[in-house]
């Protein structure tokens, strides 16, 4: 095999080996409703270790689907804490610089804004001030995640985790209440 | 349930719309250093860790935007993995302590029926002549309150109640000054293995009882 087949033969098996396994991400990552883009930042990663640390294009054809996974999970939170140490110098910087310039767009409705801003603020609160041990949940729940992912995250039984979700809702109502916002429960959904 | 007495009407669903847009603008002014840290999310992921602690995480994850974030790509390459199999899943790595306590348990149980015959006796005694423990049974159903019980110890005025999960790291604990104490907290533990100890101090010498193992059966 001459050097430029052999070096074809090694991209092909590398990008065998990481579709494989990028494609179970993403099939995955789609019920999650994953940003992709974060993805093909960690899959690109997974290729340069797989590149450095495999060399030849038959180990690559070797390099089994466990392998790939556990490059992927370690190059997950390296990704995680590069782009965490990028936005602090970015914070850094704009901290630095003496006069800040603020950019403007029209506002469509000042009043509107101002009074869905503070509604924000009131809800937000509201969900800060249930109990620790429901709050979780309820925001989960908020977010969108069904039932199911929340009892399968904490190990919970399905009992649990309803359980805590209706206390949790419960707390969010009374709150709400008590910062002067009624919620109407019709049509709601059943969760 | 009806609507309260507020002066603002809100459904559900708007109070989604709500929570996303709390999100998104805390996502634009992220404090790396509030955020937890990456192995905490993956730990979160993958169940390890105590229960309090993966709450925390999980409460701040699904406040922050950008944790989110991290949490779904880290969650979407877990579930792959013990899709493909090459991660374990988390239950499973849950049940390895399950395993070992069980094994424990069957050479308890092996002991008792191969050695020479212990006092038949349903309670059992701390080695320091503690505590006899009376209630609950080994087993009982998952999901409901569960009552304790105990012989007293002349002196004590205050016990404590301790239950353990097979990781050693504690699920409920109770203070009373009764022999007996009903934990509504067990109702929300998970079906497994735990077991269970009563202590108290008389006369500022710590007493307790021997360990207790407790099953929760899945109902």
């Amino acid at each position: 095999m001459t050097l430029p087949e052999a070096e074809q033969h090694l991209s092909l098996a590398l990008e065998a080996a990481v579709s494989r396994f990028g494609s179970m991400v993403r099939q995955v990552g789609r019920r999650y409703r994953l940003d992709e883009s974060g993805l093909d930042e960690v899959m690109q990663e997974v290729r340069i270790r797989l590149w450095r640390a495999r060399g030849t294009g038959e180990q690559v054809d070797q390099t089994n689907t466990s392998y790939v996974y556990r490059t992927a999970s370690s190059a997950a939170l390296d990704i995680i804490r590069r782009r965490r140490a990028r936005q602090a110098d970015r914070h850094d910087a704009i901290e630095d610089e003496g006069t800040v310039t603020v950019l403007t767009a029209p506002q469509p409705d000042p009043h509107a804004t101002l009074e869905g801003s503070e509604l924000a603020q009131r809800v937000a609160r509201a969900i800060d001030e249930i109990p620790a041990s429901r709050r979780p949940p309820v925001r989960m729940h908020l977010a969108g995640y069904p039932r199911e992912e929340i009892a399968k995250l904490m190990g919970w039984t399905e009992a649990k985790t309803r359980n805590l979700l209706y206390r949790g809702l419960a707390d969010l109502r009374e709150r709400l209440t008590a910062e002067g916002i009624g919620w109407d429960t019709a049509g709601e959904s059943n969760w | 349930m009806g609507h309260g007495r507020g002066e603002q009407l809100v459904n559900e669903q708007r109070i989604r719309e709500i929570y996303a847009g709390v999100m998104a603008s805390r996502g634009k002014t992220r404090s790396a250093a509030a955020c937890p840290a990456p192995e905490a999310i993956l730990a979160l992921v993958r169940r390890e860790g105590t229960e309090d602690a993966r709450l925390a995480t999980l409460d701040h994850v699904m406040s922050c935007a950008e944790c989110r974030s991290e949490f779904d790509l880290l969650r979407s390459i877990e579930e792959a993995g013990t899709q493909a199999g090459a991660a374990r899943p988390a239950y499973r790595r849950w049940m390895m302590p399950v395993a070992l306590a069980a094994s424990v348990l069957f050479a308890v149980v092996i002991g008792r029926y191969l050695l020479p015959a212990a006092p038949e006796d349903e309670v059992f005694r701390g080695d320091d002549g503690g505590v006899t423990l009376l209630a609950p049974p080994p087993e009982v159903p998952a999901g409901t309150p569960i009552a304790f019980a105990w012989h007293p110890i002349p002196g004590a005025t205050r016990y404590r109640l301790e239950v353990l999960n097979t990781g050693g790291e504690l699920a409920l604990e109770a203070e009373t000054a009764d022999t007996t104490v009903t934990l509504q907290g067990t109702a929300d533990l998970a079906p497994g293995d735990y077991q269970w100890w009563v202590g108290s101090t008389v006369a500022g010498a710590p007493t307790r009882s021997a360990f207790r193992p407790l099953r929760l059966t899945p109902q």
